[in-house]
C-alpha cells in the first residue's frame, strides 16, 4: 500500500505544477493586450505555413489601428468548421468574422447568421471596382456582395518544360485546346520510351466543375443558382461529356495515369510529378509553392484546358471568403468590415500570393514590387493571376450556388471513377445526374425551399 | 535422435520466419514513418525515401515554429485528469454494483450497460447542446466533464470484482474493516491489473480523441494534440510534410511509454500470487 501513497503526492505535484503552468501563461497572456481595443474574433481554416502567412496579415491589421484588435484563431477543416460557425451563432465564443469555403457559400446564405458585406460597402462608398470580378461574381446573389473574397486560387495546368525540352517537345500554348494536351501527353510517352506518362487528371468533382465552366455550360438550372435556388442538375450534357472523352482517349494509347481521388492522391500525383513520372497534371495555383521550392526541372503552366471547338470561357475560383456574422454589435461588426477591407490591400494581396499561392484580387497588387520581384524570379508565376485577370464573369464561371455540394462532388467523383475504370460515359453521368437530382430535391424540401 | 532434433531446430527455425516476417510487415509502416520524421520535405514529396540527408531539422522546426508543446501539455493535464477521475468513479461504482446488496441492482446495472449502445458520435448532438448552453465551450472543462466516468469501466471493473474471492470479504468483515478500508486496501490492490488496464485504455482514449475536441475547442489554448496535428497541415497550399511527420512522432512517443509501462505492470501482476 505504501507503494501507492507514494505515487500520489508526486502525482499530485506534477498536476499542480502543469496547471498553473497552463493556465498562469493564459492568464499573463490576458493582463498584457488590454488595450480598450474592441476584440474582433476571426475563424479560419488555414493550418500550416498558410497559417503563418495569415498571422503576418493580421498582425499588420493590428498594427495599422488603435481602434481593433483582430484574434485569430485556427478551426480545423473546411467542412468542420462549417459545422462549428452554424452552432456557434449566438453564443459567446462564436467569431465575428469568419473564413468559409467556396461550396459553402448557399449554406452561408440561407442560414441567414451573416451580415452582407454590401451594407457595409455601401455606407463606405468602398470601390469594389479593383477587386476580380470573378471572384466577387462568386459570393455575390441578386446584386448583393455577401462575403468577400480572401484566399482564393483557380486550377491550372502544370507541366515539366525541362522534360519537353529533353525530349524536343513544343511546349501547348498558354490557352490550351483538350488536343493540344493529348498531343503533348502522346508525344512525351512515346518519345520518352514509356518511362514518363504523358498527363493525369485528378479524380474530383472541383475539375470536372471547372471543366463545365471553361466551356460555358452551366451544372445547375436557374443560371447555376445565381438567379433562384436551383432545382434541377444536368451533368450529362456534351461538355461533360467531352471532357471525360478527352481523358478516355489518353487513357486508351496508355499515356494517361491514374492516381485515384482525396488527398492522397494529390499529394501522390505531385510526388510524381516532381519525380520525372508524369509530365502534366492539373492543380491549384495555390500548389506553386510546393512545385517551385526546390524543384530541380524547369516549371511550365498553362490556363484551364477548354474543349477544341469553343473559346476558353475562365474557370470559378476556388478558397475561401471573409463572411461577417451578424450576432455581434454594429462596432464589432464594423471593425470585422475594416479587418475585410485591409486584407484587400494592394500590398497585403502581394504579399500574401508571394508566401501563400493564394491569387492577389486587387489589381493593383500587380504593380508592386513584391509581385513584379516574384515574377522576375519565376515568369511563371504570372500565369493563374492572368487566367484570373482575363476571364469575364458570367453565371458560368461564377460558382455553383447550390447546397449540398460537398455529396454532389462525391457523386461527380464517382462518375469520374467510373469512366477511369472503363464504365460507360453516359451510364455514369445519368447514375450521377439521378443521385445529385434526388439529393438536390429532398434537401429542397426539407428547407422548404419549394 | 539426431534426425528428431533436426526437424525440431527446422520447426523452430520455420517458426521465428514466420514471425519475423509477420513483426516486419505490422512494423514497416511505423519505421518508414519515423525515417520520413528525418527527411527533408523535398524527398519525402519526391517519394525518395532511401535519401540519405537525414537531420533533426524536422523535430527542431515542430518545436520552435509551432504550439506543438502547448498541446502536449493541454492534452497530458486532460487526459491525466480524466483517467484518475475514471479509475476513481468506474472502481466505486463496480465496488458498489458488485459488494453492496441494494434494491433494483440488476435493473440499475442494466440501465449502465444500455448507454454502452449507443455510440458516442450518435449523442453528440445533444452533449454538444448541452455544453453550449452550460457555456463550457473552449474550455477544459469541456474535454474533461463528460468523460469523468464511463459505463465501460464500471463494467469491466465489475467483472473483475466479482473475481475477488469471497473469502477475502468473509475475512475482512471479521477483521471489522469498513466499506471504505475494505475497497482501498483490499479490492483495489487484488485488482491492480484491471485498474492499470482501464488507466491506460481511458489514457489512450482522451490522447488519441479528435472528433468532441475539433467541435468543442476554438482557440489554441484549450486544443489537444490530435488536432493540433491537423493545424499543421494546410489545406490547398505547400505542406511542410518532413515537419508534420516528426510532430507525428513526438505525439506517439507518449503513448507508446503508457503502453510499455502497463505491459510491465501487466506480466508482474500475473507472477503474483492470490489467495490459495
Amino acid at each position: 500500500m505504501s507503494k501507492y501513497k507514494k505515487l500520489v503526492i508526486p502525482l499530485i505535484a506534477v498536476l499542480g505544477i502543469l496547471l498553473v503552468a497552463v493556465f498562469g501563461h493564459s492568464l499573463s497572456v490576458k493582463s498584457a493586450d488590454n488595450h480598450n481595443r474592441i476584440p474582433i474574433v476571426f475563424w479560419h481554416e488555414m493550418g500550416g505555413p498558410s497559417e503563418d502567412a495569415l498571422e503576418k496579415v493580421v498582425d499588420g491589421f493590428n498594427k495599422s489601428q488603435t481602434k481593433y484588435k483582430v484574434i485569430p484563431k485556427y478551426q480545423g477543416t473546411y467542412d468542420e468548421a462549417i459545422q462549428k460557425i452554424l452552432q456557434t451563432h449566438n453564443t459567446s465564443t462564436s467569431p465575428a468574422v469568419f473564413q468559409a469555403f467556396d461550396i459553402s457559400t448557399a449554406q452561408m446564405l440561407h442560414s441567414g447568421y451573416t451580415t452582407p458585406v454590401q451594407n457595409f460597402i455601401d455606407e463606405d462608398n468602398y470601390d469594389v471596382s479593383k477587386i476580380s470580378s470573378v471572384a466577387r461574381a462568386f459570393y455575390a446573389n441578386k446584386g448583393k456582395q455577401q462575403a468577400m473574397p480572401f484566399n482564393t486560387s483557380q486550377p491550372v495546368l502544370y507541366y515539366n518544360a525541362s522534360l519537353l525540352k529533353k525530349y524536343n517537345i513544343t511546349p501547348p500554348p498558354v490557352s490550351p485546346s483538350y488536343s493540344d494536351i493529348t498531343r503533348v501527353a502522346k508525344e512525351l510517352y512515346e518519345k520518352s520510351h514509356h518511362k514518363v506518362k504523358g498527363m493525369t487528371v485528378q479524380v474530383y468533382g472541383w475539375f470536372l466543375e471547372q471543366a463545365l465552366a471553361n466551356a460555358n455550360a452551366q451544372l445547375a438550372n436557374n443560371n447555376d443558382g445565381h438567379t433562384g435556388n436551383p432545382t434541377k442538375v444536368s451533368i450529362n450534357n456534351p461538355d461533360t461529356v467531352e471532357f471525360l472523352e478527352w481523358i478516355r482517349e489518353n487513357i486508351k494509347s496508355g499515356d494517361f495515369i491514374d492516381y485515384g481521388s482525396g488527398a492522397s492522391a494529390g499529394a501522390n500525383q505531385t510526388a510524381g510529378f516532381l519525380s520525372d513520372k508524369v509530365g502534366i497534371f492539373i492543380q491549384s495555383s495555390a500548389s506553386i509553392g510546393q512545385l517551385t521550392k526546390n524543384n530541380k526541372n524547369e516549371l511550365g503552366i498553362t490556363y484551364f484546358p477548354h474543349p477544341d471547338n469553343k473559346k476558353a470561357n475562365g474557370v470559378a475560383i476556388g478558397g475561401a471568403a471573409l463572411w461577417i456574422s451578424n450576432d455581434k454589435p454594429k462596432d464589432v461588426q464594423r471593425g470585422a468590415f475594416e479587418f475585410i477591407k485591409y486584407t484587400l490591400k494592394p500590398e497585403v494581396q502581394a504579399q500574401w500570393q508571394k508566401s501563400t499561392g493564394y491569387l492577389a484580387l486587387n489589381k493593383d497588387s500587380q504593380k508592386t514590387s513584391i509581385l513584379k520581384d516574384l515574377y522576375a524570379k519565376n515568369p511563371e508565376s504570372k500565369v493563374p493571376g492572368q487566367q484570373l485577370a482575363t476571364a469575364k464573369a458570367n453565371y458560368s464561371n461564377s460558382g455553383i450556388l447550390m447546397e449540398g455540394m460537398q455529396l454532389t462532388r462525391q457523386l461527380e467523383e464517382i462518375a469520374m471513377e467510373t469512366v477511369y475504370n472503363g464504365g460507360n460515359i453516359k451510364k455514369a453521368l445519368d447514375t450521377a445526374d439521378k443521385n445529385i437530382n434526388d439529393n438536390l430535391t429532398q434537401l429542397n424540401r426539407a428547407n422548404g425551399y419549394n | 535422435m539426431t534426425q528428431i532434433d533436426e526437424r525440431a531446430a527446422l520447426k523452430k527455425f520455420l517458426n521465428y520466419l514466420l514471425l519475423i516476417v509477420l513483426a516486419i510487415i505490422i512494423l514497416a509502416p511505423f519505421f518508414i514513418g519515423i525515417w520520413t520524421s528525418f527527411l527533408p520535405t523535398m524527398d519525402i514529396a519526391k517519394g525518395n525515401l532511401f535519401s540519405t540527408n537525414i537531420s533533426f531539422d524536422n523535430y527542431v522546426a515542430a518545436f520552435t515554429k509551432t504550439p506543438i508543446l502547448r498541446y502536449l501539455l493541454n492534452t497530458l493535464v486532460i487526459s491525466t485528469i480524466t483517467m484518475i477521475a475514471q479509475l476513481i468513479f468506474c472502481s466505486m461504482s463496480a465496488y458498489a454494483f458488485v459488494f453492496l446488496k441494494f434494491k433494483y441492482r440488476k435493473t440499475i446495472f442494466t440501465l449502465f450497460l444500455i448507454t454502452m449502445m449507443l455510440p458516442f458520435e450518435a449523442e453528440i448532438i445533444p452533449n454538444f447542446a448541452t455544453v453550449k448552453q452550460m457555456g463550457l465551450l473552449d474550455n477544459y472543462a469541456v474535454l474533461i466533464v463528460p468523460f469523468l466516468t464511463s459505463a465501460f469501466g464500471t463494467f469491466m471493473l465489475r467483472q473483475s470484482f466479482m473475481q475477488t474471492p469471497i473469502e477475502l470479504k468473509e475475512a475482512s468483515d471479521i477483521e471489522g474493516l469498513n466499506h471504505f478500508q475494505f475497497y482501498w486496501n483490499i479490492v483495489l490492490p487484488y485488482n491492480k491489473i484491471s485498474m492499470i488496464t482501464l488507466g491506460a485504455y481511458s489514457f489512450l482514449g482522451s490522447w488519441n480523441q479528435y472528433l468532441w475536441p475539433m467541435l468543442t475547442t476554438f482557440s489554441n489554448n484549450s486544443r489537444m494534440i490530435q488536432n493540433g496535428l491537423k493545424q499543421l497541415q494546410s489545406e490547398e497550399t505547400f505542406n511542410d510534410w518532413g515537419m508534420i511527420q516528426a510532430s507525428a512522432a513526438i505525439i506517439v512517443i507518449p503513448t507508446i511509454i503508457v503502453l510499455f509501462i502497463g505491459q510491465h505492470y501487466f506480466k508482474s501482476g500475473m507472477n503474483e500470487g492470490a489467495v490459495k
